[in-house]
């Protein structure tokens, strides 16, 4: 019998390791039919404010507020783009990411224990100048984006 | 050799099935496996023809026996090359001491 060469015994070791991570999308855009009108500022420099709210609290942001003008022109705009709104989520639920279109505080949860498609969000995006402070409200339903990863 | 090597018998553990994939000898991990874990062990011929000789249980000496009567070469080197692949399979028991 012909015996072979003996060569070192070695071994590899490869270890597979899941290299794709499944996560549903979301998107949000603003329903709040806002768009155009100012929702909330003040000029910090001589204290006037600008709110659009009843004082009942009844339709919040359905009152077309015009009062500013000059100095407190800033209006809502921009949030029906969905790329503009931003949606962290952690462990399922909604968490705050800061302004700038950074979604967050109170969800209106389908009942299922976690914030997915048609749960409703509501938001606040704010800016800030040496004088004046202007705050938006959104609110929005949740929604699958069309390009999952 | 080491004296504790002389007494004791070794066994392949059955938790690692020995096939053929692409021609290559691979160590497919079954069960818990721990750091096994997705992994996939090739091993290179004398290695292959170790784990065969270890399905039933055998000392060191008896494993570099039948490694010098199937294998050409250095006697110390086949000695020194059964022992290492001893100490390693038994470290990560891939072999089990009867």
């Amino acid at each position: 019998m012909v015996r072979s060469a003996w060569v070192k015994p070695m071994t590899l070791v490869q270890k597979f390791e899941a290299n794709e991570s499944i996560a549903a999308c979301y998107e949000i855009v603003c329903e709040s039919d806002r768009e155009g009108k100012v929702d909330w500022g003040k000029d910090t420099t001589v204290g006037k404010t600008n709110h659009p709210a009843d004082i009942d609290g009844s339709n919040p942001w359905n009152i077309d507020d015009d009062l500013c003008s000059g100095w407190i022109t800033k209006k809502h705009s921009g949030c029906k783009t969905a790329s503009n709104n931003n949606l962290i989520f952690a462990n399922g639920d909604v968490t705050y990411g800061g302004s700038d279109g950074w979604v967050a505080h109170t969800v209106d949860v389908n009942e299922n224990g976690v914030i997915d498609a048609d749960d409703r969000v509501y938001w606040c995006t704010e800016e800030t100048s040496a004088a004046y402070f202007w705050r938006w409200n959104h609110w929005g339903t949740v929604a699958q984006s069309a390009n999952r990863s | 050799m080491e004296q504790i090597l002389q007494d004791k018998r070794f066994k392949a553990n059955p938790d690692f099935l020995l096939r053929e994939i692409g021609g290559e000898a691979v160590l497919v991990p079954l069960g818990d496996v721990g750091i096994f874990e997705n992994t996939m062990l090739s091993l290179n011929e004398t290695c292959a023809f170790l784990w065969k000789v270890f399905q039933s249980p055998k000392t060191a000496r008896e494993a570099i026996n039948e490694a010098k009567e199937a294998y050409e070469g250095d006697a110390a080197e086949i000695e020194q090359g059964v022992l290492s692949f001893i100490r390693d399979y038994a470290k990560y028991k891939l072999l089990l001491e009867e």
